[in-house]
């Protein structure tokens, strides 16, 4: 199935030669990328390089000045406002700051969807079912017993997990991270890597991962998440685009790509073992 | 280089711009009022935040606008020995302009500032986007309901601030001028003609819309962190309470003009 101007139905997002400027100062050039349905896209660049800026043109938050942009089939880049709503309850984001609601609970927070979708009149939930979803997913990222707290007594990596959580309530197909393990320390960023690769693995949703840490980049794409142990193991070889193969685990490696962005246009775009193989002196320095 | 020339350009294409992204925010607003989804609630929080949370500072205010109201005047009156029309001064002041005006000043200073501090720290903590993120639009979640709840609650506050500034004037004008105080309420109530309630009605519903469209502008255009916040904060106390003023003007022609032609 496709559009009239050819955006697949197999494709989750695609950007075909978009450009941002803020006054006479051009930040993106030119992006040109696509995420297949249940791929990882591990966004990855210097700072200022546009990868925040990216995700918010994803979900339709910054107009492109130039080029197109498709969401689950739809082209959204002249979408009203309005006409976004109902295709952004498809998308899930953790913002960079999380930026939780500060006069809200964190039940409020994690229900807040499912509050307005009944506002809205596209849903009915009654508050007993809201409270039994928030419950499931907060125990999901293993934060049943803050489900009353106010953000601000939660510590970062707990807000981490809220705004995950807020996230995908709605269960979306397509989330998309922004920098989720930023400021975080190692445990805690484990705990947000092994959450995202748990709903990757478990629920196949397709992820846009903005990272300026490689490691955990690296982790994402050759660690798969196991449901016994509920922790992450090694995957087989990742040979390519939205290539499966069979580690050494016996699971599938995750598909996932690598797009490094430089000075608001891709430099590289592939698999994690061609960015390791590259010989491209900016790469190199980039990986070292 | 910038030159003057330049500069002045740019300065006034930035005025020109702020007004008409401020008169395409009040279109939307107006426009959207009854559209869905409602936000009941929101706006009955903010009814409770604008009209409660503002009736001390209106009251306490009224009283002594009230009373010193009667100091000034009772003077003159008493001079020229009709100390009885104080009341009818009073009154007239107080419910054709000053109460309205005041009242709304004061809402202006509490509501339009908080607003935009609100607004403006969401913005900044990228609560506005998560709020686009997650399906809702702010105009409908955030204007709208401060927007419906300043226009209900700011003539409300001002028939109380009137009374209460009554109050005021006849508690002076008994005690310092030794008014008889039926006298006082009568020629006070007297004195007020179906214009003249009019006229201290339909300002304050002009004003209310100032105070929170000006709040919500300033707020969702903060930039700069923290401290744009703050600048906000205050650009929008000082925006509204200018607007309030040279609205008055226009309003009061057009209010005493609409008197004159329907004979009230």
């Amino acid at each position: 199935m496709s559009d009239a101007k050819g955006a697949t139905a197999a494709e989750a997002i695609r950007f075909e030669g978009v450009s941002l400027a803020f006054g006479d100062t051009e930040v993106l050039r030119g992006l040109s990328f696509r995420v297949a349905r249940g791929e990882t896209l591990v966004l990855i660049g210097a700072t200022a390089s546009g990868k925040t800026l990216t995700l918010k043109l994803a979900l339709g938050l910054l107009k492109p000045t130039r080029g197109r942009i498709f969401i689950l089939g739809h082209d959204i880049t002249e979408m009203e406002e309005e006409q976004l709503f109902p295709l952004r309850e498809q998308l899930g984001i953790v913002f960079q700051e999380m930026a939780l609601f500060d006069s809200l609970t964190v039940y409020e927070n994690v229900a807040y969807r499912l509050i307005e979708e009944t506002i809205h009149g596209d849903a009915d939930f009654s508050d007993e079912e809201i409270e039994r979803r928030v419950r499931q997913v907060l125990s999901f990222v293993d934060l049943e017993d803050a489900i009353w707290k106010m953000p601000d007594e939660l510590s970062g990596g707990m807000r981490r997990r809220v705004a995950i959580a807020r996230a995908l309530i709605t269960e979306p197909p397509v989330i998309l991270y922004d920098s989720p393990t930023a400021g975080l320390d190692p445990v805690t960023s484990q705990t947000i890597l092994t959450l995202i690769a748990r709903l990757r693995d478990t629920q196949q949703t397709t992820s846009l991962v903005v990272t300026h840490r490689l490691q955990d980049a690296f982790i994402l794409a050759s660690n798969v998440y196991d449901e016994a142990s509920g922790s992450l193991r090694p995957a087989g070889s990742n040979g390519g685009p939205a290539r499966r193969s069979l580690g050494e685990g016996g699971r599938a490696a995750p598909p996932t790509r690598f797009l490094l962005l430089r000075d608001g246009g891709v430099y590289f775009d592939g698999a994690p073992t061609e960015l390791l193989a590259a010989r491209d002196e900016y790469v190199r320095r980039f990986l070292a | 280089m910038a030159t003057p020339v330049s500069t002045v350009n740019d300065l006034l294409k930035e005025k020109v711009l702020a007004l008409q992204e401020f008169t395409l925010l009040g279109w939307r607003a107006v426009r959207n009022l009854f559209s869905h989804p409602r936000y009941v609630a929101d706006t009955f929080v903010q009814m409770d935040n604008i009209g409660v949370g503002s009736l001390p500072i209106v009251t306490l205010a009224s009283f002594f606008i009230g009373a010193v109201l009667v100091l000034q005047t009772a003077d003159q009156f008493v001079r020229f020995g009709s100390p009885g029309l104080t009341g009818d001064v009073v009154s007239l002041a107080l419910v054709r302009e000053i109460g309205p005006v005041i009242i709304a000043l004061l809402v202006a200073g509490r509501c339009s500032s908080g607003i935009a501090s609100e607004l403006g720290s969401m913005l900044v903590s990228e609560q506005i986007d998560a709020m686009r993120a997650l399906g809702t639009d702010p105009l409908k979640k955030l204007v709208i309901p401060r927007l419906v709840a300043t226009v209900l609650m700011l003539p409300l506050l001002t028939v109380v601030g009137d009374f209460v500034g009554l109050v005021g004037g006849l508690v002076v004008s008994n005690f310092v001028i030794r008014l008889n105080p039926v006298q006082y309420w009568t020629r006070a109530y007297l004195a007020i003609e179906f214009g003249d309630a009019l006229q201290g009605l339909v300002k304050p519903f002009v004003f209310g819309f100032i105070v929170s469209l000006v709040g919500c502008y300033y707020g969702l255009t903060t930039r700069g962190g923290t401290q744009g916040v703050g600048r906000s904060t205050t650009q929008a106390v000082v925006a509204a309470s200018v607007l309030i003023l040279v609205t008055n003007l226009f309003v009061t022609k057009i209010l005493l003009w609409v008197n004159d032609l329907m004979g009230w």
